[in-house]
């Protein structure tokens, strides 16, 4: 922190990678996943530098919290100017899908879409898949699928749990056969945090 | 206050976080606990990915033209379709499958380049920025060596400065031979007694003054004899020509009775000379007592 606020690039670098995936993870929440997450984490490691080199934050076990905090309350705040001035035709509490990408978002889509059913072509029993496809696209509530599909809270988490590792598992599975084709993947992902960072810490560095 | 990692993973927080099935406070709080918690990281993207996915069937499973742009409802696909016969099971069709075929080779492909373009962009910026440090470096280096180099160039011309200076003290401090044996014990010093010379081809053999093999200083003792009646004497050196090179008064004879003339060596060179001798008289008129002609050979 001392570092940042005596002007040292490297010292924000280090910023950027040890805060940068939960900012990201934050704001893809926050967002649903749609085009604004990359404003916003833009912002809200602008707005972190501009705060740290003005010595805003001095304690430094209390800046995961801070980061976290300063991003939600920004993404909140975004959508509050967004329903204020009603220009959104869709606002986030309506919308169920991140923006339609490209073509290469459509490919990516395709490959998980396989993935996905594969997974639930292998759950063990009827409840199972119905339980996760409820849950996640019916979008219906925890407790009330429990208590329809005579489910404790553990067991309901297992099943999630154990669909999602076996999503990992195929996932990782398809970039050692595919010969790297999921590393080039998850770099792009990796890829899409770094240039987001680049791009905030120029922001940062202009606005300074 | 912190939350308890092993409650997160029994409660299935990570889940209920992503569908926004958290309240406000336990949400914030769990915020902060995954900002500082690799292992909820993780989690949180598995959990994206795996929602990715299912969207992705959902969005494949759509029923065309059906003028809705929301997927259906779980609950209805299921009942519509049952589940191990229905949609959200059915492996994709050929023209699918060749097209995910196609895309996977296309982005195994692409992607490689793309990473390797953006890897390359960033190592050229980088090695941008580092030619330019090695330029203002090598910059400073030639700089430093010019400098280097001058105050090599000032410490030579110092040293030299310095010994001259000794030199020039040294040469100062050290006796001239032949002129300044001030301090010094002189032996064997030439001595040349001059004589009456009748004619001008005695100089062949008599008042020759060899200075070929001496250095330091050389004495010409004039015999002043009887001449009495001078108050004292004045003597003029001439050269062949005539022309006057020495002139020295107030002279008086020592105690063998000659006036002795002392000369550096090096104030002769060689050929004839014309030594004349005169005494002055007590009202200050001189009278010339003898002229003496030698030759110097070197």
């Amino acid at each position: 922190m001392a570092a940042i606020r005596a002007g040292d690039p490297r010292a924000e670098e280090r910023l950027f990678e040890r805060f940068g995936r939960p900012v990201a993870l934050l704001l893809d929440r926050h967002t649903g996943g749609r085009d604004e997450r990359e404003d916003l984490f833009q912002d809200t490691f602008r707005l972190l530098i501009e705060k740290l080199r003005r010595g805003e934050v001095r304690e430094p076990e209390k800046l995961p919290g801070y980061v976290a905090h300063l991003a939600r309350n920004l993404a909140t705040e975004h959508y509050r100017k967004v329903v204020r001035r009603k220009t959104d035709p869709a606002p986030p509490e309506n919308l169920d899908r991140p923006t339609k990408g490209g073509v290469l978002d459509d490919l990516l889509a395709a490959e998980n879409a396989a993935l996905a059913r594969s997974v639930i072509g292998e759950l063990s029993t009827a409840r199972d898949r119905e339980l996760l496809l409820r849950f996640y696209l019916g979008d219906e509530d925890r407790d009330g699928l429990c208590r329809e599909l005579d489910l404790s809270s553990v067991q309901f988490h297992r099943v999630l749990h154990r669909a999602r590792q076996r999503y990992k598992e195929l996932y990782l599975a398809r970039l050692k056969a595919r010969g790297g084709l999921q590393a080039g993947l998850t770099l792009l992902w990796l890829g899409w945090l770094w240039q987001l960072a680049a791009q905030g810490l120029s922001t940062s560095r202009g606005g300074a | 206050m912190a939350m308890d990692h092993a409650d997160i993973l029994e409660r299935g927080l990570v889940a209920l976080y992503r569908k926004g099935r958290l309240g406000a406070e336990e949400e914030q709080r769990f915020e902060e606990h995954f900002f500082a918690c690799a292992a909820c990281q993780e989690e949180l993207d598995d959990q994206r990915r795996f929602e990715l996915g299912l969207q992705a069937m959902r969005a494949e499973d759509a029923v065309p033209g059906s003028g809705s742009k929301s997927a259906p409802a779980a609950s209805e696909v299921l009942a519509a379709d049952g589940v191990r016969e229905g949609k959200l099971l059915r492996f994709p069709r050929r023209a699918t499958t060749w097209l995910a075929l196609a895309a996977s080779l296309l982005i195994a492909a692409g992607l490689p380049f793309t990473w390797l373009w953006q890897s390359r962009s960033a190592l050229e910026r980088e090695a941008a920025i580092w030619r330019d440090r090695a330029r203002q470096e090598e910059g400073a280096r030639k700089m430093l060596s010019g400098r280097l180099a001058e105050s090599e160039r000032r410490a030579e011309e110092s040293d030299r400065n310095a010994e001259r200076l000794r030199d020039q003290l040294a040469e100062s401090q050290a006796p001239l031979p032949g002129r300044d044996p001030i301090g010094q014990p002189i032996a064997g010093t030439p001595l040349l007694l001059l004589t009456h010379l009748r004619g001008p081809e005695a100089t062949a053999t008599a008042n020759r003054l060899d200075l070929r093999k001496n250095s330091g200083i050389v004495q010409l003792a004039l015999d002043a004899g009887d001449a009495s009646g001078f108050v004292d004497y004045r003597v003029t050196l001439s050269g062949a020509a005539g022309k006057k090179l020495f002139a020295a008064d107030a002279l008086h004879p020592n105690a063998l009775e000659v006036i002795l003339l002392t000369f550096p060596h090096d104030f002769f060179a060689a050929g004839e000379y014309r030594l004349r001798l005169e005494g002055r008289r007590a009202d200050g008129r001189f009278e010339e007592i003898e002229g003496y002609r030698f030759r110097v050979e070197r």
